[in-house]
């Protein structure tokens, strides 16, 4: 041990060398022990590294056990995002005609924080916001004070418009780039747009702020598959929000949303939603109204109107009735009024005193329970019951007795009161329930509204009900009902949504129509039809008649009572056609018509003309041909002579040709003029033409007017019902000698013809039997 | 190594192995500890980039000075501290051995002078300016390990001495030193030096008795304190609130240790990469001091950590290790205490920033931002080094 000589020991003082040595020698071990630390050191040093080794694992439990945990919490507070809006999916009718679709749009956003750290070069605070503020208020055309308010408020986001056009937003854009503006954003957004406006509003809803189904509609109903996923642009920042020095931005692209594709048809959509226009300023229509088209074998929706309407692109504008220059359109009172008016849909979430048009479930019932048939002979006296007396509404001259279908027909109460007896009340109410009248439809709709019933009917509950008293229904609750009747009994889930695909048009959902129950036999269903047709044909629904087509239906005139409705009348037809093989039904609800005339609300005054006009033209549309009855056909051939309107105002003239059953064509006055100041300088056919009962008549306003002209086609082995409706089309009139096949005509195929001119057809008629 | 220290031990006879052995060993005399200076350069170097990469990012943030100055002032210490350590490794740790009672004592006056004309930075009062701004806390963690080793292998004090008058001879005088940080308030170098102390009290082989009544003169001393209310100390109970529940309040009390943990889970196996944290852009409080490990965790991820606990590890191992062979008790103990006073603050840094400890200043030695302490430090390897210059082992 040497070398340990060198070692002074403390201990060994002063001594010598040679000393040092032998005593550090002699003390190796005993120093070992207990002047030096080894022990101790190597103890302290295997408790350190444990503790460090522990100290690792707690790395370890952050980054890897506990690491996704944490890892999202930090990327939260790192990172700002703004959305990409997924685009909404487009909404199409049966057909494929767009009803609702997302175009690309532009907001714009700013970062006020940002703005604030980074004004350019040269400028204050102040001047820079100032500077951002005029750029985008002039691009944006908005206030300027707006916008600068707006960027000195505190935080990291704020909107600053919406549902920018791509163009702006481009300008914009390259605005910004050249100016080397920080902190103000335009991104991606989408609008929605409703290309038809009015078009089926009610049906499809319109999205909020966010893009979200709002109010009614599909929009709503399907809220969750049109949304898609957003997008987002994510930026690094710091924990005073300013973008770190990092280029990337993460992007993450938004996934779409879902199609829609309705039951509804568009063409037919809109024939409705005109007619049901027409029909309430005809008839001033106070309380406005509902039609529902629906296909009975399916039970597919193929048109619901409800008016008042509204612009699905400017929802929140002013309903009729409301002073514009107040009108604001957000506030809460304003959103009230709108929902308590145009953005109501009357098919669905109004209920109404259905009156007679349901007597057709009362007359089921009897029907299917075997207490009565179309040959039945009933009585219309008045039923006393509980101290009230049902009378028929031919109060003092009731129809005594006649049979079941007269009684159908005629629209007698005290008939169905006494069935509604017969049948009981049990059985009565358990029939209301099989046709879906106490529990909502199930359409995928918003807003659906269920029916009140008397909770525990008495006798004269039931009695009232029969005829649709006192009881309050939804239209699209009768109009399933109604569909049933026409199907063959079976009562189905109404269908407003057809299917749902993908952005590559692949089906992903089918809403397939669905049969809740049968209700009635197939039996019944036939037999009721057969009245509900007399009823169209000679009865309170005759309005209802269309030549060429069968119509079944059943009027409904109804005086609400409830207090706070007092004294208010609904008209309304429910009507099914063609009769023999049921293509649609439909349900016209006109709540309170108070026609100028001063004449009374009538279902069939009112409400079935307007079902009849739809049904002609929908069925026409549908393609479904016409099958003329020997009834049609002989009034086909009834001719009259053309009155002479000519030197008289068009207005005069029109009051005059339809008094008389004619039709007519204003050929050049556009429809804003003021049909009383003209005057018509010339009619095709002229004064005195012998022709069909029905054909139209072309007025002209001035002599100068081009003459409207057609070409004539060959109608040679054409049936009398295809001519006429050829030649109808074109605007030509038809005189015919017979029914049955045309053999010769007056006017060459190909010769040019003023429109309204009469061809004479010769027809020979070799059916040996009618049609009927 | 241990193999050869047993052949060291039991070879007494002069075999030609052994003539060979002792001609070996007298090359490496005067060689300092290899894997320690390797481990001390390392961390230097690593522990300057992660200042860089934190703080360039608060400079980047505040839009003041360059990203560069912070590092710059670490360069400069860290090249002094390099310099000083040098220097230090070349004095003979015996002639220092001669300082040590006045150094002591001066220190103890440094301490008094901050209670005096101290410099108060976040309600603290712990820098003094004389010519240059540092704190004497730095140079009294040196100054206690020195007097300990020094009255623990003091000739003429015998170990009975020792053990009976250790009240007199080292607790009270250490106390008083204590006593005065306390006041400042700076309770982690409190815990530094007690903890450090406790383990040269251990390695001392003083006996049971002591600590217990050391431990009651600390509990009768903080009773006092606490109940004169001189000093708040309300800040350590909510500290353990927090350590129990961090994510309670996370954007009060426990968002430091909160932003720490983000950082450090952010990190991953293989980090974000050097320079692509996003934890020290204002989240994460002194990023490049107290809590830069949890920066260099997201930025270099767990393999990153391990290397810098692995190097931690290496020079507390070769530390010991010269504190084993060190020639004497003095500058065995020394040796010890040095190593231990490192040990003590990695340890308490490491479980701070893993929220494994209550949240309390420590810095982490050689990568925290801190001007003269890190220079202190260096002086402090210094001796350390000059230990193993003057010992026989395998230094390699």
């Amino acid at each position: 041990m040497a070398k340990n000589s060198r070692n002074v020991d403390r201990d060994s003082g002063n001594k010598t060398k040679k000393n040092n040595v032998i005593r550090a020698v002699m003390s190796y071990e005993s120093e070992d022990r207990d002047d030096k630390i080894a022990g101790k050191s190597i103890a302290v040093c295997v408790a350190v590294m444990a503790l460090l080794a522990v100290l690792l694992f707690r790395f370890a439990y952050y980054q890897f056990i506990k690491g996704d945990y944490y890892t999202k919490k930090a990327y939260t507070q790192q990172n700002s995002w703004r959305t990409i809006s997924a685009k909404r999916g487009t909404i199409t009718d049966r057909n494929g005609n767009v009803l609702a679709i997302s175009v690309s749009s532009y907001l714009v956003n700013v970062n006020q924080k940002i703005i604030h750290d980074n004004p350019s070069k040269g400028l204050t605070v102040e001047q820079y916001q100032e500077k951002i503020a005029k750029g985008l208020s002039q691009y944006l055309n908005m206030d300027y004070n707006l916008i600068l308010k707006q960027i000195k408020t505190e935080g990291r986001y704020k909107l600053i418009a919406e549902n920018i056009n791509l163009e702006k937003g481009e300008a914009i854009k390259a605005w910004l780039k050249e100016e080397k503006i920080k902190g103000v954003y335009v991104d991606e957004d989408t609008t929605r747009y409703y290309p038809n406006g009015n078009l089926a509003s009610h049906l499809i809803g319109f999205t909020g702020k966010d893009d979200q189904g709002l109010v009614c509609g599909v929009e709503v109903a399907l809220d969750e598959l049109l949304t898609g996923t957003d997008g987002r642009i994510i930026t690094a920042v710091d924990a005073a929000g300013n973008e770190l020095p990092y280029d990337e931005v993460t992007r993450l692209d938004p996934t779409d949303g879902y199609n829609a594709v309705l039951t509804i048809d568009a063409t037919i959509q809109s024939m409705v939603e005109k007619a049901l226009k027409e029909t309430i300023s005809e008839f001033n229509v106070i309380k406005g109204g509902a039609i529902v088209v629906m296909q009975p074998d399916t039970c597919d929706v193929l048109a619901m109107a409800s008016y008042p309407d509204f612009n699905l692109n400017d929802p929140y504008a002013a309903p009729p009735g409301e002073d514009e220059s107040t009108w604001i359109g957000n506030t809460e009172d304003n959103v009230k009024k709108l929902y308590e008016t145009v953005w109501r849909n009357k098919a669905l979430t109004d209920t109404y005193e259905p009156g007679s048009t349901f007597k057709s479930i009362t007359a089921a019932m009897g029907i299917e329970e075997g207490r009565i048939n179309k040959n039945s002979i009933v009585s219309d006296a008045p039923l006393d019951l509980s101290g009230w007396q049902i009378r028929c509404w031919r109060k003092y001259q009731d129809h005594g007795s006649e049979t079941f279908a007269d009684a159908v027909k005629n629209s007698c109460n005290p008939v169905f009161s006494k069935l509604a007896l017969d049948i009981g009340i049990d059985k009565f109410y358990e029939y209301i329930e099989a046709f879906g009248f106490k529990s909502k439809t199930g359409i995928v709709l918003s807003g659906e509204a269920n029916s009140i019933f008397h909770t525990n009917p008495t006798e004269i509950d039931m009695a009232v009900t029969s005829f649709g008293q006192r009881v309050q229904i939804t239209p699209i609750q009768l109009a399933t009902a109604y569909c049933s009747i026409a199907n063959g009994g079976k009562l189905m889930k109404p269908r407003i949504v057809k299917e749902i695909t993908d952005s590559n048009g692949i089906v992903v959902k089918s809403y397939e129509s669905q049969v809740v129950r049968q209700v009635i036999s197939e039996s019944t269903s036939k037999e009721l039809m057969n009245m509900l047709e007399q009823v169209v044909a000679s009865g309170t629904g005759s309005n209802a008649y269309v030549s060429g087509y069968r119509v079944a239906g059943k009027t409904g005139t109804s005086q609400t009572t409830t207090s706070e409705t007092d004294g208010r009348y609904i008209a309304s037809f429910c009507g099914i056609a063609p009769a023999d093989n049921p293509e649609v039904v439909i349900l016209v609800m006109l709540d309170h018509p108070a026609p100028e005339d001063g004449t009374s609300a009538s279902g069939g005054k009112h409400a079935a003309p307007v079902a009849g006009d739809l049904i002609e033209k929908i069925l026409t549309y549908m393609e479904i041909e016409k099958r003329y009855t020997e009834l049609d056909k002989t009034s086909m051939m009834v001719k009259k002579y053309v009155p002479n309107v000519s030197n008289k105002t068009v207005e005069k003239a029109i009051e005059e040709l339809k008094a008389q059953g004619f039709s007519y064509i204003i050929a050049d006055a556009d429809s804003s003029a003021d049909l009383s100041k003209l005057i018509v300088t010339e009619q095709i056919p002229r004064y005195n033409s012998y022709v069909m009962s029905g054909s139209s008549v072309v007025l002209y306003t001035s002599q100068e007017s081009t003459r409207k002209t057609v070409t004539v086609p060959n109608l040679v082995g054409y049936s009398l019902a295809e001519a006429v409706e050829t030649l109808n089309n074109m605007g030509l009139n038809v005189h015919a000698n017979n029914i049955g096949n045309v053999v010769s005509q007056s006017i060459e195929a190909g010769t040019v013809v003023n429109k309204g001119s009469v061809i004479e057809l010769e027809l020979i008629n070799n059916d040996t039997e009618v049609a009927g | 190594m241990i193999p050869s220290d047993n052949k060291e031990r039991k070879n007494k006879s002069n075999s030609m192995e052994d003539v060979k052995r002792r001609v070996r060993e007298s090359i490496r005399y005067n060689q300092p500890d290899f894997w320690l200076l390797l481990s001390i350069v390392l961390l230097l170097g690593l522990g300057t980039m992660m200042v860089f990469s934190a703080s360039s990012a608060t400079a980047y943030a505040s839009k003041a000075g360059s990203a560069y100055a912070v590092l710059k002032d670490q360069l400069l210490n860290a090249v002094i501290g390099v310099v000083a350590m040098a220097f230090v490794s070349f004095i003979d740790y015996k002639f220092l051995a001669k300082f040590t009672i006045p150094f002591f004592i001066g220190c103890n006056v440094l301490l008094v002078l901050v209670q005096v004309m101290g410099i108060t930075l976040n309600y603290a009062k712990r820098w003094l300016k004389i010519g240059i701004t540092f704190q004497p806390s730095e140079f009294y963690k040196i100054a206690v390990i020195l007097f300990l080793a020094y009255v623990f292998s003091k000739p003429g004090l015998s170990h009975k001495a020792v053990r009976l008058m250790g009240v007199v001879i080292y607790i009270i005088p250490v106390g008083v030193g204590i006593l005065l940080l306390a006041l400042q308030p700076h309770i982690s170098c409190v815990m530094i030096i007690g903890l450090v102390m406790v383990a040269m009290m251990f390695a001392g082989r003083v006996k049971l008795p002591t600590y217990i009544l050391m431990a009651a003169g600390v509990v009768g001393l903080a009773a006092v304190v606490f109940a004169s209310g001189m000093v708040d100390f309300s800040y350590i109970g909510e500290r353990f609130t927090t350590f129990l529940d961090p994510e309670r309040d996370t954007s009060g009390d426990s968002y430091q240790i909160m932003q720490s943990l983000y950082a450090i889970a952010s990190g991953g196996l293989f980090g974000k990469g050097f320079g692509q944290g996003v934890q020290k852009y204002l989240y994460l409080p002194e990023p490049y001091n107290d809590f830069i490990l949890s920066i260099l965790a997201e930025e270099l991820g767990f393999v990153g950590v391990a290397l810098v606990l692995g190097l931690f590890a290496l020079f507390i191992w070769r530390g010991f290790k010269i504190a084993r062979h060190a020639p004497d008790k003095f500058s065995s103990l020394t040796a010890f205490g040095i190593t231990m006073l490192i040990t003590v603050q990695v340890l308490m840094n490491v479980a701070v920033v893993t929220s494994s400890m209550p949240v309390t200043g420590i810095s982490l030695p050689f990568f925290s931002y801190g001007g003269t302490s890190l220079v202190i430090l260096l002086a402090g390897m210094g001796i350390l080094l000059n230990i193993s210059k003057q010992s026989h082992y395998d230094k390699f």
